[in-house]
């Protein structure tokens, strides 16, 4: 088979490992990720609200609205990714999909240290508008540092979502775009929602 | 000499049309018979796919059982078997 010689190459292993990983194994390791989510958030001052999201603050995010955020951002994407496959008539395992997501996270956890250390001390998106000088040059780096990786995280939900759904040509791209967009809108409102609810 | 036998060629290399029997052979004592016999839709199939075959009935039918031995996700086994349905629809809708 095509894939078993896939499955050798570095590529395979690093943008789509769901070829030859699945299961309880690729679920166990998805939850793992999901639980780096916490410190990282923690040591580096990360908020991961919104199932794309990252966003770096000035001071560590509190416990409650840590495990709030992932949990929404995790759960979300992966049934959103799910009820796509569904509609289409295809089936899917709940368990291979919701291990991907969560593995798939990976790079935009990685994202949280170039932004940590390029981030420029601001409070409101507005003062990004004053800054200036090397503050600037370090926002613009953080950002040229980040972007590959999450290139890396959509890369690989969208092979989650290749693999899981075995749709091909315009259903796939088109429902791919169409679940990642209501996912994030989703998970945004589901955010804000239970956020407002701690305050 | 084994290697050219294990290719059954299934269309035309000049017009791509699906090909037929027409002998059949005897190894034993030579005897030829001649006719025209439609290839089975399973032997339409390519090499690897037929493989896939044989180790899925070998498996009873278990994906499972075939992503351990195979080394691939379970999603990849039952695409490659999805494949296969569809292509093995195809032929028949193109016999029939």
């Amino acid at each position: 088979m095509k894939a078993e010689e896939k499955r050798k190459s570095l590529a395979a292993w690093l943008f789509n490992p769901f070829l030859f990983w699945g299961g309880e194994k690729l679920f166990l390791a998805g939850v793992l990720a999901m639980l780096l989510h916490i410190p990282m958030a923690m040591v580096f001052n990360i908020r991961f609200g919104g199932s794309l999201d990252m966003h770096v603050g000035t001071q560590a995010p509190a416990l409650p609205v840590i495990l709030t955020d992932i949990l929404i951002a995790w759960i979300i994407m992966f049934m959103v990714l799910y009820a796509a496959i569904r509609l289409f008539g295809k089936t899917a395992r709940l368990i291979d999909i919701a291990g991907a997501v969560g593995v798939a996270r990976i790079p935009l956890l990685l994202t949280s240290i170039p932004a940590y250390f390029t981030a420029p001390e601001i409070e409101t998106p507005e003062e990004v508008l004053a800054l200036q000088g090397s503050e600037l040059g370090w926002l613009i780096a953080g950002a040229l540092l980040t972007l590959p990786f999450f290139v890396w995280f959509i890369v690989l939900l969208f092979n989650t979502f290749k693999v899981n759904s075995n749709l091909t040509g315009w259903k796939l791209g088109l429902s791919f775009v169409g679940a990642v967009i209501l996912a994030e809108i989703v998970s945004l409102m589901l955010n804000s929602y239970f956020i407002g609810l701690m305050s | 000499m084994e290697s050219k036998l294990s290719k059954l060629p299934v269309k035309c290399p000049s017009c791509q049309s699906g090909l037929s029997v027409q002998s059949l052979a005897c190894r034993a004592c030579d005897t030829v018979v001649n006719g025209r016999y439609d290839l089975p839709v399973l032997l339409m199939l390519e090499k690897e796919e037929l493989e896939f075959v044989l180790r899925f009935v070998l498996n009873s039918g278990s994906l499972k059982n075939m992503s351990a031995e195979m080394g691939l996700s379970y999603p990849t086994i039952r695409n490659y078997l999805d494949d296969i349905i569809t292509k093995l629809n195809t032929l028949e809708n193109h016999e029939s």
